[in-house]
């Protein structure tokens, strides 16, 4: 379900990928992110998808007046995990307010994998 | 920061008159510590500094103190160990950084910190080839942490200082003279981020990340110089004792003194007007910023002849919003926040209000100049426009909140759909901020007769929230529009009572109307006020006064609210 808009004078709807994508987009800028895996998690390995796929590392949902979102992530090794994860939420959240104007209900960050940087 | 063209890229000499000791060809754990403690000073005194540059409405506070805070972390996991060797120092500052980091930029300094460690596991004592590769390794770590590095940030910056320490290390100089150049490549990086971003470059600023870094790397280099000068303990830091030497601003070596900025709204306006603009500016001065369309041009230089400059944008046209503002002065209170051309006057109008720091600020939305006025008797520091027809956002709120200095907020929405943007800015800033849920501005009137800077704040919030239980607002407009509701029969034109978004009442005229909602919500309440709107008068305010004798009410008061569309709002009390 997309997330819709009357007033007088007509509607507007936003596609639930549109706000998936921009959630993506966001939540990439932060900073300890290096990457989503994918929600298939079958074989149990967490996948590093690329910036085409983003979405796929996301889930969102949207109900009536509410925005809820679960984010499958990869961070840096050595990053304080939970404190990327706040940024990630608190980024997500004002991002979506800022530019489609949907409140964020819930932000599920599930850290799916660690990647330890190249040695250089 | 003034750069000079000839230092661009070739290594400082060693000074002539520094003494031996004060030309160390390595750093040794007690020397470390010196370094880090002298960045941990200087990132303190220029806290407010960096966040006044925060151009970005990020959610993530301000980066100054997300920085600070960071690295104060760090610092403290070194307490009550005493370490001497630098590998050990290095590993418990990078590990308190992780611990400790906070916000966006503090991750990316507790990478920075890591990198600077593993470069060190098995080092007792630094060199200078070992220092450069240190500052390479904290940058190549930091550039790992994230999906889509973008240039012109910190990221950029430490790989610039990085640059500068590798060269040093050719050339075979000493530590200090290692660091000065460290230090001065990542100035010279941090000059060119607005070059590399273009909101860094529209609000006329640095990065505000890449700064805390230049002001770390400084702070390191001051620790070592000063290290006998100064004894960089926690008291010091606490009560922040500047050093004997020269204040920090100052070492950027102000050549030119004013801070100019203007509009010009462009007369004869072609194709290169601004590129006509700049060239002829840069004569004046230097930090040009020539932005715009071929209509309007900012202006921003930094000049020690700020009448030429408006004299030549004279020539171009008309000119507005100018903004003059004396560096030397700025960088002695270091406090100044970060004026934007749009906020200019919104900013000078409020100055004197906010340039103290207090403990408690107070910002409370309204609509009409009585109310403004009578808030800001009360004590409201800032007040936002807005109202039924006008909703703030979220982000008017947390720039207002950022433009107070004060520790604390409280926020008083005044309306029933605002409560909700407040709360969320509330939970966006890093200020401790309460949300006080009143619906109407005769509650914050209220509310405000109790207000207390000596209880904590959400003592304070619980104490007037209770102050506005009793209290009931009556709120008396024009219906425009025909409408059927609670058993009404509205026509456009009549004359409405709304007690708690219910209509209570509709009628002809004013007196009746008013006097019915008396009939139905008077309890012999002890004080009656009456706020008259912009569309009527305190004449007739007082003939409804005078209307309501029958009530005998012990005080009936009149003030100017204002307000548009309520002709009257009534609070009972």
């Amino acid at each position: 379900m997309e997330k819709m808009w009357t007033n007088e004078e007509g509607s507007i709807t936003i596609a639930k990928e549109v706000i998936g994508q921009i959630a993506g987009m966001a939540a990439m800028e932060c900073y300890g992110l290096v990457g989503m895996a994918s929600r298939n998690m079958q074989d149990g390995l967490a996948e590093l998808l690329g910036q085409e796929n983003l979405t796929k590392g996301l889930a969102v949902k949207v109900s009536e007046d509410k925005v809820e979102l679960e984010l499958n992530i990869i961070v840096e090794y050595g990053t304080n995990i939970h404190e990327v994860a706040q940024n990630i939420i608190d980024k997500v959240t004002y991002t979506l307010k800022d530019s489609v104007g949907v409140e964020v209900e819930k932000v599920d960050v599930n850290v799916q994998g660690v990647r330890v940087g190249n040695e250089s | 920061m003034v750069m000079k063209a000839n230092e661009e890229s070739k290594p400082q000499n060693q000074s002539n008159d520094s003494p031996k000791d004060q030309n160390p060809k390595q750093i040794d754990g007690s020397m470390l510590i010196s370094m880090l403690r002298g960045a941990q000073w200087y990132l303190k005194e220029s806290e407010s500094h960096i966040n006044s540059l925060n151009v970005f409405p990020v959610p993530d506070g301000d980066t100054g103190t997300n920085m600070y805070h960071t690295f104060k972390e760090a610092m403290n996991n070194l307490d009550g160990k005493s370490l001497s060797k630098v590998n050990q120092i290095t590993s418990q500052i990078a590990r308190g950084a992780l611990m400790g980091a906070r916000g966006n930029s503090g991750v990316i300094l507790s990478q920075l910190l890591r990198g600077f460690s593993e470069a060190n596991k098995e080092n007792e004592i630094l060199d200078v080839e070992q220092l450069a590769k240190s500052f390479r390794r904290a940058a190549s770590v930091a550039y790992n942490g994230v999906m889509k590095p973008v240039e012109g940030t910190i990221l950029t910056v430490a790989s610039k200082a990085a640059e500068g320490a590798e060269l040093s290390s050719e050339n075979n100089l000493d530590i200090v003279n290692t660091l000065q150049n460290t230090l001065e490549f990542a100035k010279q990086a941090l000059e060119k981020t607005p070059e590399q971003l273009p909101a860094l470059k529209e609000a006329g600023v640095v990065d505000a990340g890449g700064k805390g870094y230049v002001i770390i790397l400084e702070g390191m280099l001051r620790g070592l110089q000063d290290k006998d000068d100064i004894e960089f303990d926690e008291e010091i830091l606490q009560k922040e004792v500047k050093p004997e030497k020269e204040k920090p601003e100052k070492e950027e070596e102000l050549t030119y003194m004013y801070d100019t900025q203007l509009l010009i709204d462009i007369e004869d306006s072609s194709n290169n007007v601004l590129e006509k603009i700049r060239e002829e500016l840069n004569n004046y001065g230097d930090s040009l910023i020539v932005v715009g369309s071929e209509s309007t041009v900012k202006v921003h230089v930094h000049t020690n002849h700020p009448g030429i400059v408006l004299e030549y944008a004279l020539q171009q046209g008309s000119i507005k919003d100018i903004v003059v503002e004396n560096m030397q002065l700025q960088a002695d209170k270091k406090t100044e926040p970060n004026i934007k051309a749009t906020e200019v006057s919104d900013i000078q109008k409020n100055k004197d209000k906010v340039k103290e720091i207090k403990p408690r600020g107070i910002i409370a939305v309204a609509q009409g100049e009585g109310f403004s006025t009578i808030l800001q008797e009360l004590g409201v520091d800032k007040i936002i426009s807005g109202g039924n027809t006008n909703n703030p956002s979220t982000n008017d709120f947390v720039k207002a909140i950022k433009e107070i200095k004060a520790r604390e907020i409280m926020l008083l929405p005044n309306n029933k759909n605002i409560v909700s943007s407040a709360e969320q800015a509330a939970s966006l800033v890093d200020k401790k901020t309460a949300v006080l849920s009143t619906t109407s501005i005769p509650e914050a009137i209220a509310s405000l007769m109790v207000f207390d800077e000596d209880i904590d704040l959400f003592e304070l919030k619980d104490k007037m929230e209770k102050e506005i239980e009793d209290l009931k607002t009556i709120q008396i407009t024009e219906a425009v529009k025909e409408s059927k509701i609670n058993g009404f029969e509205i026509k456009p034109g009549d004359i409405i009572g709304v007690y708690n978004d219910d209509i209570l009442c509709c009628g002809e005229n004013y007196v009746d109307v008013i006097l019915e909602i008396f009939e139905k919500k008077y309890e012999g309440e002890e004080l009656v006020t009456i706020y008259f709107g912009e569309n009527t008068d305190r004449e007739h305010a007082l003939n409804i006064k005078e209307s309501l004798k029958e009530y005998s009410v012990p005080e009936i008061e009149v003030y100017k609210g204002g307000q548009p569309i309520y002709s009257y709002i009534i609070s009972l009390e």
